[in-house]
């Protein structure tokens, strides 16, 4: 018997532009200390300092500013430090609230510590490393234990998360080294940092390429609510998020790659804009997900 | 001869204190489960006996002090097919008191918890308006208050509960379609209709174990044409 005629209340789009700010500044400052700490650990060479520094400091920046978002979106903010105290294990935004501030104080301490306290700050990437992790995944599960919503309640759900967070993150330091003044003397390590941000856009897209497949043949709900979200957002998510988020940075980088090896020069176009776009893409995919995963 | 006195006297004595103490322990333990027996509250709709008139939207309403553009507990209206053949189906919605509430999971500060009679309460003391708990709720069942900006939702008219009264829906339904009472209590006309009936409930495969039954229930109506909409209050959808 068709066609089917609803009438229903209205139901809200609950979750607006703070969640997404929320996510995408979080995201960025969980990946820049999880790259800048790693780079840390690894290299302890003057070439590689700038971009431990800048991520450093721009990893408990863009938390703060992150979770001053969610604070905002919050109908009691004045409320929130309950989320500290009446703690709920099985809710991620209770010990998710707890992994960002030790994050933030980690990150903040090890962004103002010099160099010469060498120790201390290897002590405090290890140990700040596996919490960013945990931030991010508590992020990732936010979305993807929600039961009710297709779109987002799936394993990819949370990977994809943690990718983007990476891949946003390492591409905050990259547009950060490449608007610094001392861009021209850090070329080489922009050049690495663009090389590994071409690494996870491939990872990227493979997690993304997992979460639509799982959609795609997914149980029925799962179709419906990827259908919805294609039809009302398909063309920002495949053009904004995916073609200019990950196809143009990976082409871009391909090009300043030939151009070097042509040439012999490291131009700072390229990685900045490659960084630009990747920024671009992680926000618009942020958007799409919660804004336009709420329809269904 | 002393030893075997004392020896049967001790195993008499014990046997026959055992046994008391069995029997003691026995009718006890019946009594003590019978009293404290708990209640696990719980809703049957029978839509059949459902003719759509809203009036327990209106009664929550006014219960509550709801709002506008906000429900704790509405009327779903399906239409199907085309003219002359039409049918018309009326789901009314609410709070689903769930065995395994993911609202209740989900909520960062435990103001939404879940009572020992099965009812799932929201706090808004404690509550701090993350919205979490409304984006958890299969049923929609849930919504921002406009002006306590705490979470809300259907608690079974908990106040009246308390005074032995049935929820104001139950109490105002012209159909007799709404039908409240102890789920646990299999001499309860909740229980008894239950038996007697083949009832559903909304959105099974979650597996939240809702405690709102539903008779004559069309899954497929309460799944099609769900609203993709924002803005408006009743909009026809044609698929």
């Amino acid at each position: 018997m068709n066609p089917t005629s609803t009438y229903d209340i209205i139901h809200f789009v609950y979750w607006d532009y703070h969640i997404v700010l929320n996510l995408f500044l979080s995201g960025i400052g969980i990946g820049t200390f999880i790259f800048a700490a790693i780079i840390g650990l690894i290299y302890d060479d003057s070439e590689h300092e700038a971009v431990n520094r800048v991520g450093a400091i721009i990893s408990p920046i863009t938390i703060i500013l992150g979770a001053i978002f969610l604070f905002t979106d919050l109908g009691h903010p004045f409320r929130a430090w309950k989320i500290y105290t009446d703690i709920n294990f099985s809710s991620p935004i209770s010990w998710g609230g707890w992994a960002t501030v030790i994050l933030i104080i980690i990150s903040s301490i090890y962004a103002v510590l010099p160099k010469n306290y060498y120790r201390t700050r290897q002590t405090l990437a290890i140990s700040g490393i596996p919490i960013a992790f945990i931030t991010g995944l508590s992020h990732g599960l936010l979305l993807s234990t929600v039961k009710a919503n297709p779109i987002w309640f799936s394993g990819p759900s949370t990977v994809l998360a943690m990718t983007e967070f990476i891949t946003t993150g390492i591409g905050a330091v990259v547009l950060a080294l490449s608007l610094s003044k001392g861009a021209k003397l850090n070329l080489s390590s922009i050049e690495k940092s663009r090389n590994i941000l071409g690494s996870a856009i491939i990872i990227h897209i493979f997690t993304l390429f997992l979460w639509i497949t799982t959609n795609v043949f997914g149980y029925f709900h799962m179709k419906e609510a990827l259908l919805v979200l294609n039809s009302k957002f398909g063309l920002i998510f495949w053009v904004g998020a995916v073609f200019i988020g990950l196809i143009m940075p990976l082409i871009l980088g391909g090009y300043a790659v030939k151009n070097e090896e042509k040439t012999g020069t490291i131009k700072t176009i390229f990685p900045l804009l490659t960084s630009i776009f990747v920024l671009i893409g992680g926000f618009i995919h942020q958007y799409v997900w919660i804004i336009g995963g709420q329809l269904y | 001869m002393k030893n075997v006195i004392i020896h049967n006297i001790t195993r008499r004595n014990f046997l026959k204190k055992t046994g008391i103490l069995a029997a003691s322990a026995t009718i006890l333990g019946c009594k003590e489960t019978k009293s404290t027996q708990q209640k696990r509250y719980a809703m049957v709709i029978d839509l059949e006996k459902c003719i759509g008139c809203h009036s327990c939207s209106i009664s929550c309403k006014t219960q509550f002090d709801v709002p506008l553009g906000v429900f704790r507990s509405w009327v779903k209206i399906i239409e199907r097919g085309s003219y002359p053949a039409v049918k018309r189906i009326f789901i009314p919605v609410l709070c689903n008191h769930c065995d395994d509430p993911p609202c209740v999971k989900g909520c960062p500060t435990g103001a939404t918890y879940q009572r020992a009679d099965g009812i799932v309460v929201v706090n808004p003391d404690d509550c701090i308006g993350c919205k979490y708990c409304i984006q958890n709720c299969p049923y929609n069942a849930r919504f921002l208050h406009p002006i306590t900006k705490t979470a809300s939702k259907c608690d079974f008219c908990l106040h009246r509960i308390k005074q032995g009264i049935t929820p104001s829906c139950v109490n105002t339904c012209i159909g007799q379609a709404r039908t409240f009472g102890d789920y646990n209590d299999p001499q309860s006309s909740i229980s008894q209709i239950l038996l007697q009936n083949n009832s559903q409930v909304l959105l099974e495969a979650m597996g939240t174990n809702p405690r709102v039954f539903y008779i004559n229930l069309d899954q497929n109506a309460y799944t099609t044409g769900k609203t993709l909409l924002w803005h408006n209050d009743f909009i026809r959808l044609h698929d």
